[in-house]
């Protein structure tokens, strides 16, 4: 071999090995992709600074960077290769009502269930299910969803093509199976059901992916039921609203099917301890939210809004519009509710956020030197002064009523108290220090003079005590000369007698 | 020359001599103060301790009637008035309350000692009977007195009591309507058991005591010491078969004896009126039931009973039992007055007392 075979051999290999290992360093080194939609997600830092949500936390590496320059990048998913790319929606034709399955019908005889309900196992429980069903009760048969003759008496008959006997639908034709009956708005008036689900189904991601040939998105049986379709306002329901997040669970906490959508699957998890899920799971206060107040229903998109993240004033309008008076809503990378307050593990606030630097409190973003960090200090303190002064007149009271006074008057006028308190709390979200202070010092105010009177109150149960032992001394002292002479007087009589 | 000296009365012997010259007060207070009493009968203080509560009842009930306003809307109020603003209001409230309780309490010792020491036989028969509806009157006065302050307590504790009432047969509905003013207990029952309390219960309590005190100032007292012979047809009069020895004047020996005891009472209601003060809930609310409803002390035991028997015989129970022990004097065929020579009526009245006591613990804890 030639010294000049060898160099251009060796230049060969190098050039090969340095091929190979291109696509690995350039994968090694290359920003990762932004995993979810861009759409109302324009402040970056909003989460990925204090990691909300479970948004990976930025390297220190990039301390100093702002939002604008995250994308020069970092680039969406969907512009590179793409997992599982989301279809554009096709139009529906407005007022398109599916077919439904042609079958023949039957008065008072269904057959199907008949035998189902014979052959025992499998067969006899779905029956059992479906006779249990608001289908059922409304005469809404098997044909109607699987087809064949349910006047027939043999099976080939009852079963057979001619008679539009389909099986079991497939699993992309089930929403418009549904929607044959369910957008039907003659049909549906008589039971006072919308007729929309089947246009809101066709624009959500779910129906968006399942027209797009994915098979694992939800359709209307996994979210209803199958066969024991109930009302949603029957608590063994599904989608009655104590069962809604279980439901939703089903797919959403299964890791291997959200691991293809990059979907994190604890938030069943998260919200069974927040205050949401204590509300709705533990003492059935359906005031509280499920998944489908924040994400929707058929639609899988908030109700009137952009995104989730917007959708707390929904409830929390009072907070919402105090909110949206202060600096942090016009800030362009302003913290949103979910960034102190989290989402599916929403927590009970406490005042613990105005002070430190961990994440979700106000020093994640503000050094404690800075104006916002005094503001901060400044809420602080005006909300614990007015709850200490609160928690003493309530520690007074009931000392007061441990000593037997009456102390209704004393509660009543704490309760306007903890109106300020409440308040105050409400109003914070302004970060206006003065209307704060001024809830506080009113709260503070009528603290103080319930805790002077409940002070009195055990002050005067002193005295009264006191004054019993003087009373009952005195008592002691009259009955002491008339024992005296009573004894002198039975003396005499014993003498005398 | 003569020295002469006029010794000249008090004005207090003036006055009493004036008053004796027109009424003869002398005679009169000596028939009624010159009395014999047995100088063992030390348990005898019991019936007039009862009546030292009622004098204090009625005192007291007075000056609180002089603030408290018998009106759904304003009655809590004002019983908040007289505990927090009227100067020792709560002491006469407090007081109130707790000789309410003593009063039910020495009312039942007293009989209870009239019964182990057989003080109902024969002559005292009607004597008996006198005190069974003093007792009697005295429950009616804590059962009327406790819908008062109109809290929730209060409210509901008669909404139950009265619906017992609605139970008995035949005359339920008509008896529940009589003593709520209507079908439920509303501003009508409270003007009711208030004017019921105030003034059909203290007359017909003073004028059963009037009897009451004079039978036994008429007969005397039983002897407990005394044993009984033939048939038991005691003279009347303990006096009069009782050595001078044994028996103490009834003023102003037993009279020093009544007022010690009296005092001491006293003492016993200021201790207990300055540590536990008279409460109050909640004012009343038609459309909240609290989780637990009990009456006072006195009716646990009939409440208790109530989860135990049939319904029936549960509200039957106590008028039954009532009229027995109003007319079973007059059944009393055993002459002793020992208790050692009545066991059957010794061990039926102790099955009886356990089983009240027994149902009235098991109330207060249930």
């Amino acid at each position: 071999m030639s010294q000049a075979f060898a160099r251009r051999l060796g230049l060969m290999m190098a050039m090969l090995v340095i091929a190979l290992l291109i696509p690995v360093t350039i994968t090694a080194e290359s920003p990762p992709l932004i995993p979810h939609t861009l759409e109302g997600r324009s402040a970056c830092l909003a989460c990925h600074q204090t990691g909300v949500a479970g948004a990976p936390h930025i390297p220190a590496d990039h301390a100093g960077r702002t939002n604008d320059m995250c994308r020069l990048c970092h680039q969406p998913a969907a512009a590179a290769e793409a997992a599982t790319p989301t279809p554009a929606a096709p139009a529906p034709a407005p007022g398109l009502v599916p077919t439904p399955i042609a079958h023949p019908t039957s008065v008072g005889v269904n057959s199907c269930y008949d035998c189902h309900n014979q052959r025992g196992g499998r067969l006899a429980d779905i029956a059992g299910q479906w006779s249990r069903s608001v289908h059922a009760e409304r005469n809404v048969g098997c044909a109607d969803c699987h087809g064949g003759d349910p006047s027939a008496t043999t099976a080939s008959e009852a079963m057979s093509p001619a008679a539009g006997f389909v099986g079991i639908p497939a699993r992309a034709a089930i929403p418009a199976l549904c929607a044959s009956c369910h957008s039907d708005v003659t049909r549906m008036r008589q039971y006072r059901l919308a007729t929309d689900q089947y246009a809101q189904y066709q624009e959500s991601v779910h129906g968006l992916r399942l027209a797009a040939g994915d098979r694992n998105v939800a359709t209307c049986d996994d979210c209803h039921g199958g066969h024991q379709v109930l009302p949603p306002n029957d608590p063994s329901s599904t989608v009655f609203p104590v069962n809604v997040p279980r439901t939703c669970a089903n797919c959403h906490a299964d890791q291997a099917l959200m691991a293809p959508y990059q979907i994190p699957t604890n938030q069943l998890e998260l919200y069974r301890d927040s205050v949401h899920g204590h509300l709705l799971l533990d003492q059935q206060d359906f005031r509280a939210p499920t998944c489908a107040t924040c994400h929707g229903t058929h639609g899988a998109a908030p109700p009137g809004l952009k995104e989730v993240a917007d959708v707390c004033g929904t409830c929390h309008s009072a907070t919402q519009a105090d909110y949206e008076k202060s600096p942090h809503a016009n800030a362009a990378s302003g913290p949103r509710c979910v960034t102190c307050h989290r989402n599916h593990d929403v927590q009970q606030p406490t005042d613990a956020l105005f002070v430190d630097a961990e994440p979700q409190h106000c020093g994640a973003c503000h050094d404690a030197a800075s104006r916002p960090g005094q503001v901060a200090q400044s809420l602080y303190a005006a909300l614990t002064g007015g709850a200490q002064a609160y928690d003493t007149a309530e520690g007074a009271i009931q000392l007061a009523q441990q000593a037997g006074m009456l102390v209704s008057p004393l509660e009543a006028q704490l309760r306007a108290a903890n109106t300020n308190l409440i308040t105050a709390r409400a109003v914070q979200h302004t970060l206006a220090v003065a209307a704060v202070s001024a809830q506080t010092d009113n709260a503070r105010a009528t603290a103080d003079k319930v805790k002077a009177a409940a002070d009195a109150q055990v002050a005067e149960s002193i005295f009264r005590r006191q004054a019993m032992v003087i009373a009952v001394a005195a008592i002691g002292l009259a009955i002491l000369p008339l024992y005296l002479i009573k004894r002198e007087l039975d003396r005499r009589l014993d003498r005398e007698r | 020359m003569e020295c002469t000296m006029v010794t000249r009365k008090s004005i207090l012997w003036r006055t009493w001599g004036w008053l004796d010259d027109r009424y003869q007060l002398t005679s009169l207070l000596g028939a009624l103060l010159h009395v014999e009493i047995p100088r063992t009968a030390r348990t005898y203080y019991l019936g007039g301790i009862t009546l030292f509560f009622f004098v204090v009842q009625a005192t007291t009930g007075i000056l609180l009637s002089l603030y408290y306003q018998p009106t759904p809307d304003a009655a809590p109020g004002s019983i908040l008035f007289i505990m927090n603003q009227v100067n020792f209001g709560w002491l006469i409230r407090s007081i109130h309350s707790w000789s309410a309780t003593c009063m039910v309490l020495f009312c039942i010792l007293h009989l209870l000692r009239v019964f182990i020491q057989g003080a109902y036989k024969p002559p005292h028969q009607m004597t008996w009977v006198m005190g069974t509806l003093l007792l009697m009157l005295t429950l009616a006065f804590g059962f009327t007195g406790y819908l008062l302050p109109w809290d929730q307590r209060a409210f509901w504790a008669t909404t139950v009591g009265t619906e017992i009432a609605g139970a008995v047969p035949f005359i339920g509905e008509w008896l529940l309507a009589f003593l709520r003013g209507g079908a439920d207990v509303t501003a009508h029952t409270l003007t009711r058991f208030y004017g019921t309390h105030m003034l059909v219960l203290p007359a017909s309590l003073g004028a059963a005591l009037v009897i009451h005190l004079v039978f036994v100032h008429q007969q005397g007292l039983a002897d407990p010491a005394r044993p009984t012979g033939g048939r038991g047809e005691a003279p009347v009069g303990a006096a009069a078969s009782q050595p001078k020895r044994r028996l103490l004047p009834f003023f102003p020996n037993y009279m020093l004896d009544e007022f010690i005891a009296w005092y001491l009472m006293l003492a016993a209601l200021i201790v207990l009126a300055s540590i536990y003060p008279a409460g109050l809930e909640a004012p009343a609310d038609p459309l909240h039931t609290p989780e637990h409803i009990k009456p006072e002390w006195y009716f646990l035991f009939l409440y208790q009973g109530l989860k135990l028997v049939p319904r029936t015989v549960g509200v039957l129970a106590p008028f039954v039992g009532g009229l027995i022990l109003l007319v079973f004097p007059f059944f009393d065929r055993n002459p002793h007055a020992f208790p050692r020579r009545r066991p059957i009526a010794m061990l039926v009245a102790a099955l009886i007392l356990i089983a009240v006591v027994g149902l009235s613990v098991w109330g207060s804890s249930s």
